[in-house]
């Protein structure tokens, strides 16, 4: 390996991991009584209802309850892709301006990574490119980039796949993809909706794995918003919600 | 450093790839639309070669055969009728004017011309004409095409060109003699016999039917007096912009300076017909390329809302990515940009084959009012023509594809993440 790259790894990912373990119980996220509502017809829907939450850094959150109880708008509103009705909610203690647009960008691609149900990868690029392509404008340097990515793709096990286009993998490479690119950028906190169920029981195992393990090795904060079991008992923290109420919030 | 501009020139190259790969997901909707822009550009690009070469022909009969490239008159001269006494110039003076002039090097030759007008007959016909009075030796090199006889010439004063129209109308031939009636100066009705020593043809029939090249000897018989209308300078062919300009700003101040009872017009402000022409040409150049350009805005607008609508959730995961909006916005323009170009870049070529394939078929089109001749169909594209084409293209795609992509851009996440 080339003296460069070996420095590289050592500042990029030795760095990433000292600064999950440094940030490791210090609130990340904080939810002060964040309420959703939806319309539906000439009813109004009550998404969420004075939700108030913490997140730490280096957490494995799941997300429980059943369809429809409000676990996906509490992720989406985490993830900054959706926006409360009422609340405040506050990232490493700044709170969060919704008519600031350029800041909510600039936090979404430094410090928010998302896994998809449906993996949401671009069908004209391959692998490497998906993961590529949300870095072309943050990390400039061409090296820089590709060691992260490669390094990305080693992690979640489809280095030998990154010339391949989504088409032509299977639902769970194409979800190690997913992931790779979300913890391609070092993001402080990797949001899940659904992550599993899409893919068969024995392809959703590893990926929980693959998960877990970055969870622990690097430390990436882990929110899973999900119904399947098999998740919730990996959960380090568990949180369940119900007609738009944390109604169960405890550690494991 | 050098990784970084990589970096940069690397990313530059993934974003043309993923945008000629989106383009190319609905190949049938692109290959339409960029159908569409080559169609719109070799219309264009042909319309405009043709009407350069149109355009080239008239400023060259305009300026050679006509006007000159300035021309000096008497103050007055050149708002009043042509053939009227009021503003004659004195050979003397006017031979003065000449020498001055001609001392620029810029200049390649002098003529100077009188312009009577009058009767022409014989002992059957007879028929009004105006006449184009100068020295042989510079009036035949403005001498229109001739069909029959020779040129002017110092040892013939009395031979006369006549059009072929008139020819006609009176039923003479080269050699033939005639007479030519004139009102002198003073008032007295002058008449001199002429022969024909040559007939012209001429792109209107209109000159034809009425205008007549005679030595300024003969003119000058039948005005009883060596007087001249105009003094007409032409250039030499191999100047400059920057040379021309410069030439013109030396004969205008010798004028200004010492004759300031002339005055100077350029050939532009005299070739009246040539600007009339070329402004309707330019004319359905224009709506014909506005109508095209409509047409291609509206298709390329279309491609990119229907590429949009059908990226919606690509777009709300970019955007959760941590894409902004003018990233978006900016994708999905460069993606009707290269459309734009690809449709224009084939559609010059084609064009740029297709008119050199029929200037080789030389074909004609029917004659133009006033004509008998067919005009040859013959286009001239030059370089500013394709500039023209490819940035008017590139204008219209990045306008069309604005809107759409601004529309993308905007789309709330969670409603893009949604969208099946």
């Amino acid at each position: 390996m080339l003296k460069l790259e070996k420095n590289f790894i050592k500042e990029t990912f030795m760095n990433n991991s000292n600064k999950y373990k440094s940030n490791q119980k210090k609130d990340f996220f904080e939810f002060r009584n964040i309420s959703k509502f939806y319309k539906s017809g000439k009813i109004n829907v009550v998404g969420l209802k004075n939700i108030n939450l913490k997140i730490s850094h280096g957490d494995f959150i799941v997300i429980g309850g059943i369809s429809g109880s409000g676990k996906s708008t509490l992720l989406n509103i985490m993830g900054l892709i959706d926006q409360p009705d009422q609340g405040d909610i506050f990232i490493e203690n700044n709170k969060i301006d919704y008519n600031n647009d350029r800041l909510i960008t600039e936090i979404r691609k430094n410090k928010i990574g998302f896994i998809f149900q449906n993996f949401n990868l671009i069908p004209t690029l391959t692998v490497f490119e998906n993961i590529e392509y949300p870095l072309l404008k943050s990390i400039k340097d061409l090296k820089q980039r590709h060691l992260i990515i490669n390094q990305a793709l080693e992690k979640v096990g489809i280095l030998n796949l990154s010339k391949r286009y989504p088409d032509e993998i299977s639902g769970g490479q194409q979800q190690r993809t997913s992931i790779a690119r979300a913890f391609a950028k070092s993001p402080s906190i990797i949001l899940a909706d659904e992550p599993t169920a899409n893919l068969d029981s024995g392809n959703g195992e590893n990926i929980l794995k693959l998960m877990k393990t970055m969870n622990i090795r690097e430390g990436v904060t882990f929110v899973i918003a999900t119904h399947d079991t098999a998740v919730m008992k990996m959960a380090k923290r568990k949180i369940i919600v119900s007609d738009g109420q944390i109604i169960k919030d405890a550690r494991i | 450093m050098k990784t970084i501009l990589l970096g940069k020139l690397y990313g530059f190259y993934q974003f043309l790839k993923l945008s000629f790969f989106n383009i190319w997901r609905n190949r049938r909707r692109t290959v339409i639309t960029i159908t569409s822009i080559c169609i719109g550009t070799i219309t264009f690009v042909l319309l405009n070669g043709y009407i350069e070469i149109i355009s080239q022909g008239l400023k060259n009969d305009a300026v050679m055969k006509q006007y000159g490239h300035m021309q000096i008159g008497m103050k007055g001269y050149f708002d009043a009728d042509a053939n009227s006494y009021h503003h004659l110039i004195d050979i003397k003076k006017a031979e003065k004017i000449k020498n001055e002039i001609y001392k620029l090097d810029s200049v390649d030759y002098i003529n100077m011309r009188l312009h009577l007008a009058g009767i022409i007959g014989n002992n059957k016909e007879s028929t009004v004409f105006f006449s184009i009075a100068g020295f042989p030796d510079t009036e035949n090199l403005m001498a229109p095409t001739l069909v029959e006889g020779n040129l002017l010439s110092d040892d013939d004063p009395y031979g006369i060109l006549m059009g072929r129209s008139m020819a006609a109308k009176l039923g003479v031939k080269s050699g033939d003699s005639l007479l030519v009636f004139v009102t002198s100066e003073s008032g007295s009705q002058e008449a001199i016999q002429v022969n024909v020593r040559g007939i012209y043809e001429a792109l209107m029939k209109e000159q034809e039917k009425v205008i007549i090249f005679m030595s300024l000897k003969a003119g000058s018989d039948l005005l009883l007096e060596t007087k001249i209308h105009h003094i007409l300078i032409f250039f030499r062919t191999d100047l400059t912009d920057k040379t021309i300009q410069e030439t013109k700003k030396n004969i205008n101040y010798i004028i200004k300076e010492k004759y300031p009872d002339f005055e100077i017009k350029e050939w532009e402000a005299l070739a009246v017909f040539y600007k009339q022409i070329i402004g309707l040409f330019n004319g359905i150049s224009f709506i014909i390329g506005t109508i095209l350009f409509i047409v291609i805005s509206f298709n390329i607008q279309n491609t990119m809302q229907m590429s949009i609508i059908e990226r919606y959730r690509e777009i709300g995961t970019l955007r959760a990515m941590g894409s902004s909006r003018f990233d978006i916005i900016f994708d999905y323009i460069g993606e009707g940009i290269l459309i734009g170009i690809i449709g224009s870049l084939v559609g010059v070529v084609i064009a740029l084959s297709l008119g050199e394939l029929l200037n080789h078929l030389k074909l004609f089109l029917p004659p133009g009012p006033g004509q008998d001749k067919p005009t040859p169909l013959v286009f001239y594209i030059t370089r500013i023509i394709i500039f023209k084409a490819i940035f008017i293209n590139l204008a219209i795609s990045l306008i069309a594809s604005y809107f759409p992509a601004r529309r993308g851009g905007k789309l709330k996440i969670i409603t893009a993440l949604k969208f099946v």
